[in-house]
């Protein structure tokens, strides 16, 4: 696991309430303990606050599970590489 | 009256706590993705403006819940807009010219831990 992944781990965990080790790539938006739809948007705040990016709306639409998460964020720091 | 088809009414009903809200104080800016500039400017002008975050929070996720039973997905909750009338009465409007065929009508109530919205929608001809 990467520095992304942890600090997504940690963020996660933070706003969940729930213990690091819950935090896997297959926890899903809406069926996972509290990860409910502000929560939801706490999460997003978060991500954009610690890269200091801006996640576009089909990409919060599509950030449903921890996997998909980092793989969004991924890209956009990829993107700021460039 | 006009006929109308039932699949043509949508409704939503949400409930929200206020804690985020009120954990959030002064941290407002944090909310561009979920409020409008009149909705922010609005509840900052109220006495205590964490329950009016979260009720405007709790009608948006009703409204998101109407669209959805009418086969409306993927809304961004920033383009829902609640302003009041003079009497105070919230209304809402979807800031799309995709929307304008919605007639809405809504309602809030809250306590200062949570808040409650109920939102029907109807699909008419325009």
């Amino acid at each position: 696991m990467n520095n992304i992944d942890e600090s997504l781990q940690l963020i996660f965990s933070n706003i969940l309430g729930v213990n690091l080790n819950r935090i896997t790539d297959e926890i899903k938006y809406n069926s996972f303990e509290n990860w409910d739809s502000l929560r939801h948007l706490q999460i997003v705040a978060a991500i954009e606050e610690e890269y200091n990016i801006e996640l576009s709306f089909e990409d919060i639409t599509s950030l449903r599970t921890f996997k998909a998460a980092k793989e969004i964020t991924k890209k956009y720091l990829k993107g700021q590489s460039l | 009256m006009n006929k109308v088809a039932f699949n043509d009414i949508g409704i939503g009903i949400d409930i929200e706590n206020c804690d985020y809200f009120r954990r959030t104080r002064e941290n407002y800016d944090k909310f561009n993705k979920i409020f409008t500039d009149f909705e922010k400017e609005y509840c900052l002008n109220m006495e205590e403006p964490y329950i009016h975050f979260c009720g405007r929070f709790a009608a948006k996720e009703a409204a998101i819940k109407a669209l959805s039973s009418l086969g409306i997905s993927n809304i961004p909750l920033n383009i829902i807009e609640i302003r009041n009338t003079q009497q105070g009465v919230p209304q809402m409007q979807i800031n799309d010219s995709k929307y304008q065929n919605l007639s809405i009508k809504m309602s809030i109530s809250h306590t200062k831990e949570q808040a409650v919205a109920i939102v029907i929608m109807l699909r008419v001809e325009k």
